[in-house]
Formats: C-alpha cells, structure tokens, sequence
C-alpha cells in the first residue's frame, strides 16, 4: 500500500464490480466505464479545467469592465483605492496564498496515502477560508457604513472622506496631490469593487462547502493514493480562486 | 490522450521542499508588488509593473500548485485558450469602445459635467456639511 507506483491492478483485471474496499482500499469509487484509476482521474481533471476555464471567462468579463472604466476614467481608480485598506487587502493575500499551499498539500498528502496530513491540510484551507471572509466582512461592513457602495446609493461620509485626504496627504498617491473634488463619477469605482469582490466571495463560499465535503470523506476514510480525484479537482478550483485574487489585489488595493 | 501516461498513475507528487519553495516565492513576489507601489514609476509604468508580478505569480500557481508543469498537456492547452480567449474579448471590448470615443466626446461637450446619475455624487465641500445618511 505504500508503493505510490505499483498499487494499481495490472490492466485487464475487473476491479469496478468488487463492492466493497478491500485490499485495493477504495476500488469501489473506481466507475466501471474507467479502465483504471488514472485514467478516471485524468478524465475528472480534464473536466476540472474545462470548468476552470469557464470561470476565467465568466470573471473575464468584470476584468473587462475593469479594464474599460480604468482606462477611460483612470481618475476615479485613483481616488477610489484611497478608500480602500490596503493593510487588510494585503493580509487576505497572504491567507490566500497559504491556503493555496496547504490545498496542494492536501493533494500531496493523499496521493502518499497520509490520511492525517490530508485532514489537516484540509482543516488549515478551510480555517483560512473562513480567515478571508472574515477579513472581507469587516471591510464590507466598513465601507456600507460609510456609504462608500454602488451606484446611485453612493454617498461617502465625511469620515471617509477625511481618511481618504490624509492617505492622499501621506503620498499614498501622487496623481491627488492637485486634485481637493472627488471625482462625480467615483460610484463606479465601488460598483467594480463591490461586484468583482462580491463573485470572488462567492467561490470562496462555495470553496468552503467543497472543502467540508471533502473534509467529511476524507475523515470516512474514501481517499487513497489510488482514488483522490476529488482533492485534486477542489484543489484546482481553490488555486483558480486565489489565481483570481492574485490579480484583484493589486488592480483594486494597489493602485499609484 | 489520457492512456499513453498510466505507467506512473498518471500523477506526479510535488515534494514538500518545492511546495514551501513556490508559496515562498508567491509571498516574496506578494510584498515585492506591496513595494513596488511606493516608487513611482509613472501610473502607466506602476500598472505594468504589478500586472508583470501578478503574472509571475499566476504562473507559479498554475505550473506548480495546479500541477499544469506536469501534467498531461491537454488541460495547459484548455488553460491558455481561456486566457487567450478572455485577451481577445477585452480587446474586441476595447476596439469597440474606442470607436464611440469621438462621439461621446462630442457629446460631452455639448453638456459639460452632467451626471449621469439621477443623484450626483457630492464633492467633498458639501459632503462636510451633511450629516451622515
């Protein structure tokens, strides 16, 4: 069991129809259209990074929008991540990013067949899931309560504004030194914001609950070093989910 | 395409020193774009230079964390035709904008600074004075 390479049935061998785990721990889960396991998991990432790819562009198209209001109204961007907090922005960064590494971790840890490491690799990217989101919600309860959201309810606070003066003052940005009006059109700013960072959110919701239904099965024991297609497939969609936040950090916290 | 590569699993286990090593690099590329946005290169160049980071740090993730290095090559392809295709709408996006420039232009300057929202923005000035919604 502990030889990664060999474990798998010599080909030709009908191992779908066993119904329960035997010696071949989790043979069960191999579906009886697949010759073996690696080719049932070639097939299942192959469906992953289809999926993925459907998520690039389904972003693809608020970084367009992006891409458009930036270059047409670079001022409003510049005013706009004044209001932002960069400290926090940069904190879930790091939250991603070590979540990223202990979803590959996961990964690592079942295809050695270490049961233990996979729980906890598991449990770490859920805690940090749960960390970003909670980063995430004081920043959404600051900004509502300052007024700074979408569209025709935009109506920032005078406090607000005051903390966005004196970061302009601290030469946090050298294109405001000039200008004392914000810009009219400075909603727009948010609305990217709120609507970029929202769908972001929303798969890391989603990611939460994936990970806990992985969390369930590896706990029960499904996963081995010949059936962990569903580890490496939540992986996947994970990393894409901090692939995305690696671009939205600087786009929207980080900009001169 | 998935068959010719069963001899190892098809699976490659990534050792846990490159593991460490890549969320190393993402954390030092992660505070080199922090900085970067303290010098100031020109808002053009500032773009470039953390867009460059960004991408450097995508790659890492895709080639290593997402196994893309070692995996069969048919999901890299999958990959980097949605990136390219997701290029491809933000340039088409932008020609077309491009085109109406000239008469939004021309219209602007028929109605200089008309909000276009039913409840403009406040400038700062008034904004001091109200009290908070």
């Amino acid at each position: 069991m502990t030889d990664t390479a060999s474990t798998r049935p010599s080909s030709g061998v009908e191992v779908g129809t066993e119904g329960h785990a035997g010696e071949h721990g989790g043979d069960h889960f191999l579906g009886h259209h697949f010759k073996d396991h690696a080719h049932q998991l070639n097939t299942a990432k192959l469906g992953i990074w289809l999926f993925l790819g459907q998520e690039l562009l389904f972003f693809g198209g608020l970084f367009c929008a992006y891409a458009i209001y930036r270059s047409m109204h670079p001022e409003i961007f510049a005013e706009g991540h004044l209001f932002l907090d960069t400290r926090l922005g940069a904190i879930n960064t790091c939250v991603l990013i070590f979540s990223s590494l202990t979803a590959a971790w996961s990964v690592r840890a079942a295809q050695l067949n270490h049961r233990r490491a996979l729980i906890t690799a598991i449990l770490l990217t859920i805690l940090c899931a749960f960390g970003f989101l909670g980063i995430k919600y004081i920043e959404y309860a600051h900004k509502i309560h300052e007024g700074l959201v979408w569209g025709a309810s935009f109506a920032p606070s005078s406090e607000a504004v005051q903390h966005a003066t004196e970061a302009m003052a601290h030469g946090a940005s050298s294109t405001l030194t000039e200008a004392h009006t914000l810009s009219n059109r400075l909603h727009i700013f948010f609305s990217i914001y709120f609507a970029m960072t929202g769908l972001h959110g929303i798969h890391v919701v989603a990611g939460i609950f994936a990970y806990l239904w992985l969390l369930r099965r590896a706990i029960r024991g499904d996963f081995t070093q010949d059936y962990y297609g569903p580890v490496d497939g939540v992986a996947l969609y994970w990393h894409l989910v901090d692939l995305i936040w690696i671009y939205l950090f600087p786009l929207l916290y980080l900009i001169h | 395409m998935h068959t010719e590569q069963t001899p190892h699993q098809g699976a490659h286990i990534i050792s846990a020193k490159t593991l460490l090593a890549t969320w190393g690099a993402l954390m030092v590329l992660t505070g080199l774009t922090v900085a970067a946005t303290w010098i100031d290169l020109g808002s053009d160049l500032n773009v470039v230079v953390a867009m460059v980071i960004a991408t450097i740090k995508a790659i890492l993730v895709a080639l290593i964390f997402m196994h893309l290095l070692f995996d069969q090559k048919f999901n890299l392809i999958v990959f980097v035709v949605s990136v390219l295709t997701v290029v491809l709408f933000v340039s088409i996006t932008f020609i077309d904008v491009s085109s109406y420039q000239p008469s939004i232009r021309a219209h602007e300057s028929l109605e200089p600074n008309k909000p276009f929202l039913k409840a403009p923005a406040p400038d700062p000035a008034s904004v001091q004075a109200q009290p908070h919604p």
